[in-house]
């Protein structure tokens, strides 16, 4: 393990921004935290670059403690989410702030700063000032700043959130192949599903201060440990409300159908709640009726609404049972096969059913 | 659509009216009168003689005058330093407090010292600096001294009433361009291997140069026409141009050179600013 984030703890006044949070980043991972706004997740960051005190808990960088290290002897350097950069300098001398800080000599600044400014293909703009520059532009000159005093990691705070979206995938493909080029490793904070999924080795999932799920993106969006998590990365269909509890020694569940009964429901002996959860797209749909054997569940319905989504579209389902299924089908050509008003059978495997805490 | 921007321009002409007047009546013909006055000659017994000379301006080459003049100069260019050294880290002191509240107290005990008349606030210091005022009682009763030191009436007491009257008008501006500083920015810098000395002198210091440039020369313009501090803290050895002025037109009934007098201050102040607009036309920071 290389950096160990151990019961770091981070109150402000009375908001708990970071409660006992533990992590292990391998050197090289592509690492995100992913959580809603105001979840914590930027303030662990500025704690991982030192940037702000942990009121608790340690930072443990290749066995040293970092705790007492401040911000500008950490070997990290930080793209910061409105890229800061220094609005009197130059994008050279943006670039060269952290080179000349650290006392490089002028030659080899010149020879570093050109050489990012070419991979990041800025060049052109090395004498403009950051309120010349596009979105775009600024952006590259954060990352460009960052990098070039070659960092142990990488700190990354929502660098994508203000650029549109041709842009962000833009972005997103050459963030992927500048980790591709380094062992450095990059710890990316977003609120962005999309941007974790396809970019992660491994993301953290965090929610009111707290990590809910560590694990890799196909395991976050498949096997979500919570229902925040299942919920946070995609849309859900809730089959049914468990509730585990024991009653004289004697353990047993009760099903639910409906939400408030499941909130409200809170016996003495309670062990656990699960929801069971299928997503959209694992479930089929079709005008044709299904092969009963091929399905765990399979029902009937009237479709009430349709979201065309470009490759995929959401049918939304009111099955004769009088339940909601929403269900995902990609749109592979031009004929609409299906119409809001239509009859459709629906229908889900055992394997797309997913127990998730509540 | 294009009938409400008429009609908003008509009413905006109409509010600006009394200010236009106000500002003409007021302020442009004075300054015409003086420009007037400066090129003709002293009438015997005060008034003008509208005989076309420029002996006032030939006059201000005296000895007299241009030693005062060029005093003067170096007077208000220090104390403009003077208060931004004495300014700066007070405005960085505020501005780097957490609290609104508590940095609003410390910007109103700034200012407080206006509140009171200035007179006042100059006589003050002629009871501390006296000989037998604050600081000279206190030495002696120390028996630190025997007789009292000449503090008052001397070019210091001058430079020292000056920074004590002017120090506000330095903090404010330097206050309000540092509290404008990107408090990221301090981040940005402390991140890419900067300590705090080094990110003062690398993004505070540069970023708070509009703030620098304004206090000096709000500093250094009413500087320039003091009178009435060099007049009570100087006495009669150190006058400015202020004092020299006030004579011409008050005592020695010589409005002319006194004119003259105003109209060489004014081209300077003007060059200056013009030097400053042109130097820094290109930065927007």
């Amino acid at each position: 393990m290389s950096l160990k984030i151990s019961n770091i703890s981070k109150l402000f006044g009375k908001t708990i921004a970071c409660d006992n949070v533990g992590l292990n980043i391998n050197q090289g991972e592509f690492f995100f935290i992913l959580g809603p706004s105001g979840c914590g997740k930027s303030t662990l960051l500025k704690i991982i670059a030192g940037l702000l005190q942990q009121d608790s808990g340690s930072i443990e960088y290749e066995g040293n403690l970092y705790n007492e290290i401040p911000a500008y002897e950490r070997p990290f350097n930080m793209v910061f989410q409105n890229y800061s950069l220094f609005p009197h300098l130059s994008v050279f001398n943006n670039v060269a702030f952290g080179l000349k800080m650290n006392i490089t000599s002028k030659e080899e600044t010149k020879r570093k700063v050109e050489e990012v400014l070419a991979q990041f293909q800025i060049s052109e703009l090395s004498e403009r000032k950051p309120e010349q520059l596009s979105g775009g532009q600024q952006q590259r000159v954060a990352l460009a700043r960052a990098i070039v005093n070659s960092p142990k990691i990488l700190l990354l705070d929502e660098p994508l959130s203000a650029l549109d979206e041709k842009l962000r995938v833009e972005m997103q493909q050459m963030l992927k192949e500048l980790k591709a080029k380094l062992n450095t490793t990059f710890i990316y904070v977003t609120h962005n599903q999309e941007e974790a999924l396809s970019m992660g080795d491994r993301i953290a999932i965090m929610n009111k201060g707290k990590i809910e799920q560590v694990s890799t993106p196909r395991d976050i969006y498949y096997t979500p440990s919570t229902r925040f998590i299942a919920e946070f990365m995609g849309e859900v269909n809730i089959l049914s409300y468990k509730v585990y509890h024991t009653e004289g020694g004697i353990s047993s569940t009760d099903i639910l159908y409906d939400e408030n009964e499941f909130q409200l429901s809170n016996p003495k002996t309670l062990i656990k709640k699960e929801i069971q959860i299928v997503r959209p797209e694992n479930i089929d749909i079709s005008k044709d009726p299904l092969i009963k054997a091929d399905y765990v569940e399979s029902k009937r319905g009237i479709v009430i609404q349709k979201l065309f989504k470009g490759n995929t579209t959401t049918y939304i389902v009111k099955c004769d049972d009088n339940r909601i299924i929403k269900a995902t089908d990609f749109n592979t050509g031009f004929v609409e096969l299906i119409l809001t008003g239509n009859e459709v059978y629906i229908g889900w495997k055992s394997t797309a059913i997913k127990n998730v805490k509540a | 659509m294009l009938k409400l921007k008429v009609t908003y321009n008509r009413l905006r002409n109409l509010f600006l009216f009394p200010t236009v007047i106000w500002i003409t009546v007021f302020f442009l013909v004075p300054l015409i009168l003086i420009l007037v006055f400066s090129f003709f000659e002293r009438g015997v017994y005060g008034g003008i003689e509208y005989n076309f000379t420029t002996n006032n301006f030939s006059l201000i080459f005296d000895d007299l005058y241009y030693k005062t003049i060029a005093r003067t100069f170096i007077v208000s260019l220090l104390n403009a330093v003077l208060c931004l050294l004495a300014g700066y880290p007070l405005a960085f002191y505020i501005s780097t407090r957490s609290s609104t509240r508590f940095k609003n107290a410390l910007l109103i005990l700034t200012l407080l010292p206006f509140w009171t008349n200035f007179l006042i606030r100059t006589f003050s210091w002629m009871m501390i600096l006296g000989n037998e005022g604050l600081i000279n009682s206190m030495l002696i009763k120390l028996h630190l001294i025997d007789h009292p030191l000449e503090l008052l009436f001397t070019p210091f007491a001058v430079q020292l009433g000056l920074l004590y009257n002017y120090l506000p008008f330095m903090v404010l501006p330097l206050f309000a361009s540092i509290e404008k500083i990107d408090k990221n920015l301090y981040l940005a810098s402390n991140d890419l291997g900067a300590n705090g000395f080094k990110t003062f002198f690398n993004v505070t210091l540069p970023l708070s140069r509009s703030g620098i440039l304004t206090g000096l020369f709000l500093v250094f313009i009413p500087s320039l026409g003091e009178f009435v501090t060099p007049d009570l803290l100087g006495g009669a050895k150190s006058p400015m141009i202020g004092n020299i002025i006030k004579d011409q037109f008050l005592t020695a009934r010589n409005w002319p050179f006194g004119s003259a007098l105003v109209f060489i201050i004014m081209m300077v102040i003007l060059f200056a600013l013009i030097l400053k607009n042109k130097v820094f036309k290109h930065q927007s920071i």
